[in-house]
């Protein structure tokens, strides 16, 4: 639950409520690098600096756009989030519908903003009672906006940062020893532009031995598959700050309370359509061993006077480190000269010569010249000395609830992950998911009287007359329309 | 009781009532407790002739039609009550008499075009 006053909590309980909500976007995307916390006798009065929210203590970078207030143009605002599947992320969508009598947001009909009304625009919502606003989304509008002609309106599909960052690709091969998860979420986040005050992460659970994201791999990917390992969740709050909560950071005490009299408008429940009684885990767990002998040329690179070779290593398996070569090393990477291309010749000692070289995590380029001007050299043999990164187990566990399987049938989830590094370590995660998911819970799907300050993962408490529980909140949609009405719709699933 | 709409002096009416409109919304819980959620208010006044002249009627139907001719509200000054505002006026049917002279039973709902909390 986000933080906030007293006053405001009252006004959420309280039978007359007062509903107050802004939204702001940055279509010009201009950026304002000094705005900071709102500070008495320093900051300018409706100047850029912000007002610091409850809970905030860094002013995160989507808070630096300029942003332009619409409020006074919205007629419908809608958002949701809510966590996509096991052990993972979240993700929130919002829709707003503003005002467009005048065509301000059409696109070419010459309004102020036109030339600026594309995708990807900035967008903040904030909603709350009286004069207390609190986040509620910061995102990006996803596409140009849906122009209604006879209604006058213009509505933005919106979806958060979370969304945007997870697009985007690791920039490079990323090989990381004997870490635990927040120190990749950290470095992955950081290769897709994300400052580390943005960042708010647990420390992870697990030591992992290697862990390896080849160039290009899709952040979302990089970031489930690690999640996966300790059952954490990955998530942007409100604020825009991203958090990663490790298994052992779940929230268990209710923050708030329904009450079937006093606040619950409707209710549906049914039983958990995710069902799991078996769990199998796939992998294959490296380990980075010392330097050994892994690499051997298969033929014979001819070399002319004066010239330059590029010769690419190709490795199996991802490799951390290796031995640059020398000329007849012995026992380490070395390399062989000679005047035939069979090596029956003499043998040439001195040049031919490594000029240049360049290690990747599944290749290794070198680069030889010979600068003899006359004569033509043969390298015969490459024998490169990696540490290398090998398959040391292949994990393949099965855990099932038999009892479960007796009652509903087998329902299976298979998990493919290279980073369970042992058998326990999957056992652990597959016993875990099975806790969760292999009964049929109670899921709730309540209108209720609604609290802005709710997150999800909240604990809340629910009174039906019939039954007092307390569950998790696993998605909740929040509507303002006309007139003056606010939805809040929160899917519930048992503890 | 003197009113100035859009600038022009308003016949004595028969009567002036104020109501005011919530913006909001009443819900009831599963145990029928309600609550309710609100933005604003909004002021609107009936002023109602039981009998205008022709010609009054005349000058009234115009200040309405003004509003979609010149694309704007107009303004309603009521000193005794300190209102300068801007409304939008609304027409009640006419129920011509006695030769198109006299119109009987005629009431014109003028709005404030802005909300109060």
């Amino acid at each position: 639950m986000q933080s906030v006053t007293d006053s405001f909590n009252n006004r959420a309980r309280g039978y007359m409520r007062k509903l107050a909500w802004s939204v702001s976007i940055a279509f010009l995307k201009t950026f304002n690098e000094s705005v900071g916390f709102f500070t008495l006798n320093s900051s300018l009065l409706d100047g850029g600096d912000l007002l610091k929210p409850a809970g905030g203590d860094v002013v995160q970078e989507w808070d630096k756009y300029n942003f332009v207030d619409y409020t006074s143009r919205l007629i419908d605002v809608s958002w949701e989030s809510q966590f996509e599947d096991i052990s993972s992320a979240n993700s929130a969508i919002a829709d707003i519908v503003l005002d467009n009598s005048d065509d301000y947001f059409t696109p070419g009909a010459g309004s102020m903003i036109d030339g600026y009304i594309l995708p990807s625009r900035p967008i903040r919502i904030q909603a709350g009672f009286g004069s207390e606003v609190i986040p509620q989304m910061v995102g990006i509008t996803e596409r140009m906006p849906i122009i209604d002609k006879k209604n006058k309106t213009a509505t933005f599909h919106c979806i958060d940062f979370m969304s945007v960052l997870f697009n985007r690709e690791i920039g490079e091969t990323s090989i990381y020893q004997n870490v635990t998860i927040d120190t990749v979420l950290a470095d992955l986040f950081a290769q897709v532009g994300v400052l580390p005050s943005q960042l708010e992460l647990d420390t992870g659970l697990t030591t992992l031995p290697f862990v390896y994201f080849a160039r290009g791999t899709k952040l979302r990917t990089a970031v489930l598959k690690l999640v996966q390992i300790e059952q954490g969740k990955v998530f942007m709050d409100e604020l825009g700050k991203i958090r990663f909560r490790n298994k052992n950071n779940v929230p268990t005490v209710p923050c708030w309370s329904f009450d079937y009299d006093r606040d619950i408008i409707d209710v549906e429940t049914r039983k958990e359509d995710q069902l799991i009684n078996s769990v199998t885990i796939r992998g294959k767990a490296r380990e980075v061993q010392s330097s050994a002998e892994y690499w051997n040329s298969v033929e014979s690179y001819e070399i002319g006077p004066s010239e330059s070779i590029i010769i690419w290593a190709n490795f199996d398996d991802p490799v951390t480190g290796v031995t640059t070569p020398t000329y007849e090393a012995g026992a380490n990477s070395s390399f062989s000269v000679n005047t035939q291309s069979d090596g029956g010749g003499s043998p040439e000692a001195s040049d031919v010569t490594l000029t240049d070289f360049d290690l990747f995590s599944k290749a290794y380029r070198m680069e030889f010249t010979n600068s003899d001007v006359s004569n033509t050299y043969y390298i015969t043999a490459i024998s490169l000395y990696a540490t290398v990164a090998q398959v040391v187990a292949n994990i393949d566990i099965i855990e099932q609830d038999d009892s479960s399987i007796e009652s509903f049938g087998e329902k299976s989830l298979e998990i493919v992950n290279d980073f369970f590094q042992s058998e326990a370590l999957a056992q652990t995660a597959a016993q875990d998911i099975l806790t969760g998911y292999s009964g049929y819970d109670d899921i709730y799907e309540m209108s209720v009287k609604g609290n802005m300050a709710l997150q999800l993962d909240d604990v809340v408490s629910v009174n039906l007359k019939t039954s007092y529980n307390n569950f998790r909140i696993t998605r909740i949609v929040n509507k303002i329309s006309n007139p003056a009405k606010f939805t809040q719709i929160i899917k519930l699933r048992s503890l | 009781m003197r009113m100035v709409l859009g600038g022009v002096l308003l016949p004595n009416p028969s009567s002036f009532k104020r109501s005011i409109k919530p913006n909001e919304s009443n819900n009831i819980t599963l145990g029928g407790v309600m609550y309710t959620d609100f933005i604003n208010n909004r002021r609107s006044w009936r002023i109602t002739w039981e009998t205008i002249k022709y010609a009054d009627y005349e000058t009234v139907y115009d200040l309405y039609f003004s509003q979609y001719t010149n694309e704007t509200y107009h303004y309603l000054q009521f000193d005794a009550y300190g209102l300068y505002v801007p409304v939008k006026i609304e027409l009640s049917e006419e129920n011509i008499k006695h030769n198109s002279v006299l119109i009987k039973d005629f009431y014109i709902d003028i709005i404030e075009a802005n909300p109060f909390s």
